[in-house]
């Protein structure tokens, strides 16, 4: 409880989303570009400028979905939720 | 965060855009200045306004070469088009030496390598700091070398040294040999030639040293004066906040296409807000796309883990090519006109330069190039090349044809699709112009934005720090960049054509104007400011073609005689500026807010944007109600005629009925209209209700878009 007020609270919240929106999407578009371009079956200069083009999709969403969502604790969940499950899955299939 | 996904959008909105609003909008209007760039570049040259095309230019150039480059190993002539005025030449100008000086200047090279493999190792050692340091000036000879930095300057110095020595051994050596041409314009250390030259006449041009439009060009993507791959990061940081402030906009707007048709002036707030609601969604498109290129193009140093990293060839290094003395044999002129004609039938468009390897020579060949892009999907290279040789006087065949080439994949396709849309290569004057139009719909969204947002809180936040901060910088960005351009044209055809190093003091002219506009926009934060720093604006662009007509050797006159128009056409394009931003001047200073009385002198704004904000907010609700009001009566009408039909009908059907029905319908009758009007007052007092509180939570919601 303690927790949640302190999330919520306007500077604090508006910081952690800041940070969470610039690296965790950072992060994580990293990670789901390399993955579709290794999925994809690209490499060389094919997967460099295929991966320029999804990360800038993706940051731009996961930027977007960062702020859009109310609850600050589901909102930290699902952001280190999904980079761990896509860079373990980028370190299973060899790209990084 | 907190709320509906609107409210979430139109926070993220308000402040991914405006903490890099005013770099956004020196982006965009210089970026969007871009398109014209070779535009800027031809009115920033004067010395090249004389120079008209001519059918012979090809002629013209090639016996230019042919006395001045005649041992060149190739040629590159670009001829006037539709946006170049003159010609343009380049060569590979060769030093030309005897077999036996070749033969000494490689055991030279060789024993060159050798010490300075010997150097570079010492200068490895020189970097750890470590013993290697004397070590190295043991090697070098250089008894006085200090600390280790110095130690390694000092040794590039030597190799400089020794390069210079063996070149000038190698120009002693040379013997036979054609003297070089000193006239010519040597951009490079490896030979390369370039000159431009009167494409009737074929006398040489040296126009005024200038950065031009390529200035403006570089700056929107790296600004001045910064390391390559910092201002690549900085650009694709601003540009990504304007690619989430983008899409975050398109979600936030509640009517996106009913706000398209509405621009409602002299409502202060709603004006900006149309005005910036109208440039976004009427080129939406536009910028969605220059935006997400942009960041492709300068991926490289956002995503530095994406791919190898590629340097650029030192185009001004390596050494000129060293051949041996070739008697050339240029009696003979080639058939241009006849190729041209081939090319120029096949293409259907005209030729724009031509490529000759081994001039005057058996082995001579002549490519041919035009504007004829048949795919964009390989970038640059999606043009026809037809090559002839010395044999298309008998055979009357090219010798070969290379096809423009496609994409090697869809990514790559893709990425050069975009590549090319970014900076319009592919682009027709009209299209170039409608790209250009579509840039400017940016740089004011981008600009009225920053506005909007001051607009929006002067009642609420005036007189604190961040407000004010903003206020001011809003001036000094918008209005200021706006001078800084006029002065940089200004400065380009003021100071002396033969001064050294003008081109820097031109660009020190632009930055010294912004600077001082953006001083005065903080000091002084209030709408005289604007309209000081527009009407500056205004005069500048407005005398720019008198500039343009006192300060070239040919007046406009001239230009219109022989269709100059690209000079003709910046000028107008001023001419356009101008126009908009007297419109702008005029709008500030007719839109004065009305006096009041004034219980704080330093706050004057606020209390009249606030009065004016509310009856702005008046006369929107007034004019709903009448609306309402007007579709009420309707209403009651429409029944009232129904029921007056009805009556009709049961009159004429029961018209031998005694004259007691007839009484009792009109008492029915009047009884209805009394119901019908007491129901429409009601309505009335409902929707004015209603529309106020919709009318408070538009207010509010666009309130929350700033």
């Amino acid at each position: 409880m303690k927790l949640e007020s302190f999330l919520a609270k306007p500077a604090i919240n508006v910081s952690i989303r800041t940070i969470l929106a610039i690296l965790g999407g950072y992060s994580l578009s990293a990670a789901l570009s390399l993955l579709l371009a290794s999925f994809a079956g690209l490499d060389g200069r094919e997967s460099e400028v295929f991966i320029r083009m999804i990360f800038f999709i993706s940051y731009t969403v996961t930027i977007i979905w960062t702020f859009s969502v109310n609850s600050e604790r589901k909102i930290i969940t699902q952001m280190c939720l999904l980079n761990v499950l896509l860079w373990l899955a980028v370190l299973l299939t060899g790209e990084a | 965060m907190k709320g509906s996904l609107r409210q979430s959008m139109t926070w993220l909105h308000t402040w991914s855009t405006i903490i890099a609003g005013w770099i956004l909008f020196a982006i965009f209007l210089t970026g969007t200045l871009s398109f014209f760039r070779i535009e800027i570049n031809h009115w920033m040259e004067p010395e090249l306004h004389q120079s008209a095309p001519d059918e012979n230019s090809v002629y013209v150039a090639y016996d230019y070469l042919k006395a001045n480059a005649p041992q060149a190993t190739s040629w590159q002539i670009s001829l006037p088009d539709e946006r170049e005025r003159a010609i343009s030449l380049s060569w590979q100008q060769p030093v030309v030496v005897s077999e036996q000086a070749q033969q000494n200047n490689r055991q030279r090279r060789g024993q060159n390598a050798e010490r300075q493999s010997v150097v570079r190792d010492s200068g490895g050692e020189n970097a750890q700091g470590q013993a290697g340091n004397r070590q190295s000036r043991m090697q070098n000879g250089e008894q006085q070398a200090g600390n280790a930095n110095r130690s390694n300057r000092q040794n590039a110095d030597n190799s400089a040294r020794t390069e210079r020595q063996n070149g000038q051994q190698n120009r002693q050596a040379s013997q036979n040999a054609q003297p070089q041409n000193q006239q010519g314009e040597q951009r490079g250390g490896n030979g390369r030639m370039r000159k431009l030259i009167d494409a009737q006449t074929g006398e040489e041009i040296t126009p005024r040293e200038t950065a031009g439009g390529n200035f403006l060009y570089r700056f929107h993507f790296m600004f001045y004066g910064m390391d390559r791959d910092l201002a690549y990061i900085l650009v694709g940081i601003v540009s990504m906040m304007m690619l989430v402030g983008i899409i975050s906009g398109i979600i936030m707007h509640r009517k996106i296409f009913t706000d398209f048709f509405a621009f409602r002036p002299k409502k202060k707030l709603l004006t900006w807000i149309d005005g910036h609601a109208i440039t976004a969604v009427l080129a939406l498109p536009f910028h969605i796309m220059i935006t997400f290129s942009g960041l492709l193009l300068i991926a490289g140093a956002f995503l530095p883990w994406n791919g190898e990293p590629r340097h650029r060839g030192d185009r001004n290094g390596g050494e000129a090519p060293q051949v041996q003395y070739v008697e050339k044999d240029f009696s003979q002129t080639p058939p241009f006109e006849k190729m041209f004609l081939y090319a120029e039938q096949k293409w259907g468009t005209e030729v724009t330069s031509i490529s000759i390897s081994e001039p005057g020579t058996d082995k001579a060949e002549y490519a041919l190039r035009g504007n004829n892009r048949v795919t964009l999907s390989s970038g640059r290279s999606g043009s026809e090349t037809i090559t002839f040789d010395n044999t298309f006087i008998e055979t009357g065949e090219p010798v070969k044809t290379e096809p423009g080439r496609e994409a090697e994949n869809t990514a790559q396709a893709i990425y050069n699709y975009f590549d090319m849309l970014h900076q319009a290569r592919f682009a027709d004057t009209v299209t170039r112009w409608l790209l250009f139009i579509a840039g400017i719909m940016g740089t004011i969204m981008v600009g009225t934005g920053s506005i909007l947002w001051a607009v929006k809180r002067s009642k609420k936040q005036s007189g604190q720090f961040g407000f004010e901060l903003v206020k001011g910088s809003n001036i000094g960005t918008i209005a200021g960049l706006l001078v800084a351009c006029g002065a940089y044209f200004w400065a380009n055809r003021l100071i002396p054509a033969q001064m050294a190093e003008r081109d820097h003091l031109e660009i020190s002219v632009f930055f010294g104007v912004w600077a001082v506009c953006i001083v005065a926009g903080l000091l002084w934060r209030n709408n005289k400011n604007w309209l000081v720093q527009l009407s500056i604006t205004g005069v500048l662009f407005t005398l720019i073609p008198v500039l343009d007509s006192l300060t070239s050797p040919v007046g406009l006159i001239y230009a219109l005689q022989t269709g100059d128009w690209l000079r003709l056409g910046f000028n107008l394009c001023c001419l356009l500026i101008a126009t908009t931003v007297w419109a702008a001047v005029y709008y500030i200073a007719l839109v004065k807010p009305k006096r009041t009385p004034k219980t704080d002198k330093s706050e004057p704004q606020s209390k009249t944007t606030a009065k004016s904000d509310n009856a702005s907010k008046a006369a929107l609700i007034a004019r709903k109600a009448k609306e309402a009001r007007a579709a009420q009566a309707n209403r009651t009408q429409a029944k009232q005629e129904q029921a007056e039909n009805s009556t009709t009908v049961s009159a004429s059907s029961t018209a031998t009925k005694p004259t007691s029905d007839e009484k009792l319908s009109k008492a029915a009758l009047i009884a209805r209209k009394a119901k019908a009007a007491r129901e429409a007052q009601k309505a009335q007092q409902t929707t004015q209700e209603h529309l106020s509180s919709e009318q408070d939570n538009e207010l509010n919601n666009a309130g929350g878009k700033a």
